[in-house]
């Protein structure tokens, strides 16, 4: 909850507004009190199984509590109860939008463990389709932003993308969503043949289409700029001291990405760029997701013109038994810094897997952003936010 | 300064040129796609191939592949070889995650392009390989070993018949103490 200097910081509300947050007992000249109201679970904008009880006087929201919890299918437990590459399926449907970063982070934590190496080969691919799952993520995401302000035709260009880039994953790993394609010790299987040309075919296809379909189609749409400007507004210092990742925290003018300051992989082989915004509000985090995504053309670009040949899949045991101790696994999710943390007693199965998403903590920004705006901004607030509910709930 | 509206009527006109464009709608049903040779469909076994190793049972994170096995002499060596007798995949249960396919030596277990799975019961959806019917509801003996300290491991051992009396004497002396 907020704290009492907090709450009285919060400026330019209605009288009784302020007056609630402030924590004294409010009357109208009717006698009315606040309205408490459930927003939620079973609700189109709360990008999955989502409740918000809020506290509402007239529009103007008081205070906004979410409830989790909903599509908890107990990963943590049940990952236990399995052998160490029977893992990888289960973190697969934790953040079902970027799949691939999910896998990616539980890998990089088994292989500190089992101390093996990587060869240059495996680590570009899954560079390489960690950024196509970027992309997959991210144009979606300004799509739903898009749906939630009443535009419906951005999620339509959106989706014909996203479909495009699964059809490309589908050819590499078998599957449009679940993939199972990272796997501990390399990936599973090396790039089909003649896939690199058809993936640079698309990079230069969608560079275009991005930009003079999407982005314009966006960019400068007045009522866009009207629900998205200063909404959500937050400062450096508020989204440090809420310990959110991603582009919550890149919006706000903090460069602060895991792949450039501790960086895993091929990423130590690339040139990017950090995408800020000084706005630190939705329309800064929708320039942000803009601009990562042109961030992960160029890269995707610098892998497939240099691919390392090799082999794939380093060579270990059929039978994985790390060592014990612990190993953590930090990669950059299209939501943010996602880390997983497996603890090994020696055995087939891990001790203990603890999975630290980005969506459980960005979430706190509801309760401390969403108090003194109006009901209507709650679902530009939950695009800035961009949380998906498998993610959240584990 | 630009003017109002502007960015609506040029996001208008982005849209006015889609209508030109080619449809990329497709009618599911009528019209499939091919699919990618790398595909990972619904499974199926070839039984000639099968050496019962047991490898994809006891890989599979989901209990979906259950094998009956006893010895036969199936090729006439003299010599009697572990043969499956039965073999059920339950589809309900299988999340297409491959690794009973990697693991199996003999490439005896395959993924076909076949991926519209739908019955009116869940035991219609296990599909039985062997010549003998296999329960599917019956969860095949998991493989995993966990490594547990001595003394929990004994009582994990026990199950129900042993936890009843453990618990007793455990309870007496504190009720004494607290007295």
């Amino acid at each position: 909850m907020l704290s009492e200097e907090r709450r009285t910081e919060q400026v330019s509300l209605g009288s009784r507004a302020s007056a609630r947050l402030a924590g004294s007992d409010i009357r109208d000249e009717f006698g009315l009190e606040t309205l408490d109201m459930n927003m939620g679970p079973q609700h189109p904008a709360m990008h999955g199984l989502l409740r918000l009880i809020l506290e509402l006087d007239g529009e103007t929201v008081v205070r906004c509590d979410p409830v989790m919890g909903y599509l908890h299918r107990s990963k943590e437990k049940i990952s236990e109860n399995r052998m160490y590459p029977a893992v990888v399926p289960i973190t697969d449907r934790i953040d079902y939008m970027n799949n691939i970063a999910m896998e990616y982070g539980y890998c990089l934590a088994v292989e500190k463990l089992l101390d093996v190496e990587i060869t240059p080969r495996a680590d570009a691919i899954r560079a390489l389709m960690n950024e196509f799952g970027r992309i997959m993520s991210h144009i979606p995401s300004v799509g739903f932003l898009m749906l939630e302000l009443g535009a419906f035709t951005p999620i339509l260009y959106a989706f014909r993308e996203r479909e495009r880039i699964q059809s490309i994953f589908e050819a590499v790993t078998g599957a449009r969503m679940m993939f199972h394609y990272i796997r501990i010790g390399g990936v599973k299987a090396d790039l089909p043949e003649g896939m690199p040309e058809k993936m640079w075919e698309y990079i230069e296809g969608l560079e275009s289409r991005f930009d003079n379909d999407f982005v314009d189609l966006i960019e400068g749409n007045e009522i866009f700029r009207a629900r998205t400007r200063g909404v959500g507004k937050m400062t450096p210092e508020k989204a440090l001291e809420m310990g959110l990742t991603g582009v919550p925290l890149r919006c706000t003018g903090v460069p602060f990405d895991v792949r450039k300051h501790y960086p895993y992989g091929w990423y130590k082989n690339l040139d990017f760029d950090v995408v800020t915004d000084a706005a630190g509000d939705v329309e800064g985090s929708y320039r942000c997701r803009i601009g990562e995504v042109r961030q992960s053309i160029r890269m995707i670009k610098q892998i497939l013109e240099n691919l390392p040949e090799g082999e794939v899949m380093a060579d270990m045991g059929r039978r994985l038994r790390p060592r014990e101790g612990d190993g953590i696994g930090r990669v950059e999710s299209a939501r943010g810094e996602y880390a997983v943390h497996v603890v090994s007693d020696g055995s087939d199965t891990p001790y203990r897997v603890h999975y630290r998403t980005p969506c459980t903590v960005n979430m706190q920004l509801l309760q401390e952003i969403v108090p003194g705006h109006y009901l209507p901004d709650i679902m530009p607030i939950m695009g800035l936010i961009d949380p998906v509910s498998g993610a959240w709930d584990k | 300064m630009p003017q109002l509206g502007q960015g609506i009527l040029k996001g208008m006109g982005i849209t006015f040129k889609h209508i030109f464009d080619k449809k990329i709608t497709r009618a599911y049903p009528e019209y499939k796609r091919d699919l990618p040779e790398r595909s990972r469909g619904m499974l199926t076994v070839d039984m000639d191939r099968c050496i019962a190793c047991l490898q994809c049972m006891r890989i599979c994170p989901d209990h979906c592949i259950s094998i009956e096995q006893t010895k036969r002499d199936a090729d006439g060596s003299g010599k009697p070889k572990p043969y499956a007798i039965g073999f059920v995949i339950d589809d309900s249960r299988c999340m297409y995650c491959s690794l009973c396919v990697e693991v199996c030596p003999v490439n005896c277990i395959y993924h076909t392009e076949e991926f519209e799975a739908q019955a009116y019961n869940r035991l219609e959806l296990a599909r039985q390989f062997g010549e003998r019917p296999v329960d599917p509801t019956i969860d095949p003996k998991p493989a995993v070993k966990k490594k547990k300290p001595a003394g929990k491991a004994a009582a994990g051992q026990g199950a129900e018949g042993k936890a009843a009396p453990k618990k007793a004497p455990r309870k007496a002396p504190n009720k004494e103490d607290a007295a």
